[in-house]
């Protein structure tokens, strides 16, 4: 009877999403010509009321969350039904920083002095097996797989060998994003959870400084130079640097805030965030690591900030998660996936198999606790909007040679990881039990509960 | 610095003010307009100081839509619990708005005839549509104070269920304008409006559902479906704030949590406004004849206000009615923001005219209208001459 009842309700929100398609398309229809006002509100709306409508049917579907906001992009965006063009994608890419910010407070927000020290042994051995044995793993797959694609099978051998460095770098790179969205929605707690979050903050960091190293490496094989400027490097560290500062100042003043005013925090943090993430983007910063060290700082210099910061991130925080990863479905290209889906497989399947050796050997080396040695591996496939960012660099340092190639393969690969890694993460975490509870809780009591008992 | 960081800036910067001044401007002033953010707006405005630009102002104007529409759908959560709580007295209440809206549009018509402002008849409305509605917030004021008595119940009512009429005139303005690239006739755009915002509160209360509410759902259906609504008013032609409105109401009727809804949402509606005015008013360029017809428009409306609150006297003289209810009730409020926002991205030309009447509107309201409202008030025994800080902001009856 319960789940009858659940069901129908389930069956009424896929009926009012239904309505919602019909009326979009009878509107469209009605006035094919678009106005600049409405075409972003309009797929904004689209976009979080179709995500929250996904997720549920994911949800039913043991699938996390964040796997319905990504298809609700991709049947909503450009590449699926167009009912949110990609104009539209384009001009709501600024609601991403103010999302992408409040992701990485929440993330934070977990870091506590206590959980650092713990992962401690873990990180440092994990970050070492993952560069030794992914980069060259990824980079080898690379030499052999690539020449399938024209740019490198008729370019010349250093054009080939800058291409596999790339590569490699791009394959040890991780999805923060993916992974703290699924943290936002359950909450888990544990060693396994503790790994993820490390190591995926830590690999934001590192994979900077390599790809910034890496690009020069690159551009002077291909070019046959020879040469390398360093300036480059330089420039990362200060950027990182400025991003820690920035980001230890945001603390401070969130702290501030909480401890002196309280009021309304889920607006400050919104409008705080959106400053910052303009600020950020102005000096060139590390956004990611700004809001993970301001959400690191509140944590751990006092901690009724550190809760309330999470319960706020938490409240606003799905709606920052759908319009997010939605977007970034319906930046899927779906059709060149399909022109090259037998070179995205392979390549994917390499960088899933060479993680997987790679979080072993870490955690065998760091002694991990059973449940890190076993699924470490799970929360580190997925990629997402920094992998992506990175092709887009890719295609613009080498826009006469194999740039764009490289960048269309990057798209591709991250499309099957960007489906696949959260999935996994999630079957992670449910056989590692550390699932503390999930925000849907409150329904399935509710659900569970009989009418008359829960009034 | 960004133009965008800027704007953040500044609106914190007003809401610090605000938040350390508006006590006292409140008690020395009667300030419930937000006249302090009018003027920022117009100080950092292009016409100003240049602080912000007017690429940010065009860049933000879906932002202004969707808070529009927002305010629209606050509107609309309120109205229906008000209605309840009035009863009959609701209909009788709203003689005054009715009367006001049609007495302004007779006059600044009639002004227009007589000396050649070149007003169109659409706009005429809009400035009618503006002016009838008049802000909770001086009300709120005075009861702040220790308030109480028959009139002063009145007063809140009114200013309550005054907003209905300006939103259904709204309603019919939009479905009457063209609009190029829409072939929408004006019933099917009245149609439509129903249809929308009937169609987005059924969606709003599947989703919400009737279990214990979850904020974050709540938060992302209306969120979800005010952007929505807006998006497809915008597209169709119709008003997005009469869109939203209808939806509010319809989910007031239909969903069990719709008072904690309303509740949810309620401290988004300050915030939103002040940007809104900082905004408004940035959008202001300058112009002698603008100044001097809006000054008129502003006159016109206090008196079309004495006239409403003349008629409801005439017909309610027994239930605490008083001819010059009209005047105290000539504060500006958030429906009146949204509606000049909305009406300003339809009307193109004439939106300055329209921005420049709600200006002066604004600042007659918050100079005249809480000073007549106190005195008023006075008079009849029902505010102290030193009232005390006693809150009290629930509906009485």
């Amino acid at each position: 009877m319960v789940r009858t009842d659940s069901w129908t309700r389930l069956l009424a929100k896929i009926a009012a999403l239904a309505a919602l398609l019909g009326m979009s398309a009878g509107a469209f229809s009605l006035v094919p010509v678009d106005n600049r006002l409405a075409a972003p509100l309009t797929g904004l709306g689209l976009l979080l009321l179709g995500g929250e409508l996904f997720a549920e049917l994911m949800e039913r579907a043991g699938l996390p969350h964040l796997t319905g906001y990504l298809l609700a992009g991709i049947v909503l965006g450009p590449h699926g039904l167009d009912l949110v063009p990609a104009t539209t994608v384009g001009g709501l890419t600024p609601i991403n920083a103010l999302a992408l910010a409040l992701i990485a407070l929440s993330a934070g927000g977990e870091l506590t002095m206590g959980v650092l020290r713990s992962s401690a042994k873990s990180l440092g051995a994990a970050t070492v097996t993952q560069l030794a044995i992914v980069l060259p793993l990824a980079g080898a797959a690379f030499w052999w797989l690539g020449p399938n694609m024209p740019q490198f099978a008729q370019g010349s051998r250093g054009t080939l060998v800058a291409g596999a460095l790339l590569w490699a770098v791009l394959s040890v790179s991780r999805s923060p994003a993916a992974t703290f969205g699924l943290i936002a929605q359950f909450r888990p707690k544990g060693p396994l959870t503790q790994y993820a979050i490390a190591i995926v903050v830590a690999f934001d960091i590192i994979v900077l400084f390599l790809f910034a190293l890496t690009i020069q490496v690159a551009d002077g094989i291909a070019s046959g130079r020879g040469q390398m400027g360093l300036g480059a490097l330089r420039q990362v560290g200060d950027n990182l640097l400025g991003s820690v500062a920035s980001g230890t100042m945001l603390g401070l003043i969130i702290t501030g805030y909480f401890k002196f005013v309280g009021r309304q925090p889920i607006l400050f943090l919104g409008v705080v965030a959106y400053a910052m993430a303009e600020f950020a983007a102005f000096f060139g910063y590390d956004m990611l690591l700004l809001f993970v060290v301001a959400g690191l700082i509140v944590a751990n210099v006092s901690r009724s900030g550190g809760e309330l910061l999470l319960e706020a991130t938490s409240q606003g925080g799905r709606v920052a998660y759908v319009v997010f990863f939605a977007l970034a479905g319906a930046h899927l290209d779906l059709g060149l996936l399909a022109t090259i889906w037998p070179l995205a497989l392979g390549l994917a399947a390499v960088r899933v198999l060479a993680t997987w050796l790679a979080a072993r050997a870490g955690s065998w080396m760091a002694s991990d606790e059973p449940v890190v040695r076993k699924y470490g591996w799970m929360p580190l496939v997925s990629q997402a909007g920094v992998t992506l960012g990175m092709g887009v660099v890719v295609a613009n340092a080498f826009p006469n040679s194999f740039g764009p190639a490289l960048q269309s393969l990057t798209v591709a690969v991250v499309g099957i990881n960007e489906l696949v890694g959260p999935i996994l993460f999630k079957i992670a975490l449910d056989r590692a039990g550390e699932k503390s509870r999930d925000l849907d809780e409150p329904l399935r009591e509710a659900i569970e509960q009989p009418e008359s008992e829960a009034a | 610095m960004n133009s965008i960081v800027t704007l953040l800036v500044l609106v914190a910067a007003a809401y610090a003010v605000s938040f350390v001044l508006s006590q006292k401007s409140r008690r020395s002033y009667g300030l419930v307009s937000g006249a302090e953010f009018l003027a920022i707006g117009i100080v950092v405005g292009p016409s100003g100081l240049g602080f912000l630009s007017e690429a940010l102002l065009e860049a933000a104007a879906p932002a202004m839509a969707a808070a529009a529409g927002w305010l629209g759908l606050r509107l609309g959560l309120r109205l229906l619990q008000t209605a309840r709580c009035l009863g009959h007295e609701a209909l009788l209440l709203l003689i005054e708005p009715l009367v006001s809206a049609g007495c302004i549009f007779g006059l600044v018509y009639g002004a227009n005839a007589l000396l050649g402002l070149s007003l169109s008849t659409p706009v005429c409305w809009a400035l009618a549509a503006v002016g009838a509605p008049s802000t909770r917030s001086g009300v709120l004021w005075v009861l702040d104070r220790g308030a109480r008595g028959p009139l002063t119940t009145r007063l809140q009512g009114l200013t309550q269920i005054d907003d209905t009429v300006s939103v259904l005139l709204l309603g019919a303005l939009f479905a009457a304008m063209p609009l190029s690239g829409n072939g929408l006739g004006a019933w099917e755009k009245l149609g439509a409006t129903v249809a929308l915002g009937l169609t987005l509160a059924g969606m709003a209360t599947v989703l919400i559902g009737r279990e214990r509410l979850r904020s974050a759902i709540a938060w992302l259906a209306l969120l979800g479906l005010s952007a929505l609504g807006t998006g497809l008013s915008l597209r169709l032609g119709i008003s997005s704030v009469a869109v939203a409105a209808l939806f509010g109401s319809g989910l007031g009727a239909t969903c069990r949590h719709a008072s904690e809804v309303e509740a949810l949402t309620e401290a988004t509606e300050r915030p939103l406004i002040q940007v809104l005015l900082v905004l408004l008013a940035a959008q202001l360029s300058f112009d002698t004849r603008l100044v001097f017809v809006a000054v008129l428009i502003a006159a016109l409306r206090m008196a079309a206000k004495l006239l409403g609150g003349s008629v409801l006297h005439l017909l309610r003289r027994d239930s605490g009615a008083d001819p010059w209810m009209g005047a105290a009730t000539l504060s500006c409020g958030g429906l009146t923001t949204a509606m000049v926002l909305s009406l300003g991205q339809a009307l193109g030309a004439d939106a300055q005219l329209l921005l420049w009447a709600f200006v002066a509107c604004s600042l007659l309201g918050d100079l005249l209208g809480s000073r007549m409202l106190v005195a008023l008030l006075r008079r009849k025994g029902e505010l102290a001459i030193n009232g005390a800080g006693q809150s009290s902001r629930t509906m009485e009856g």
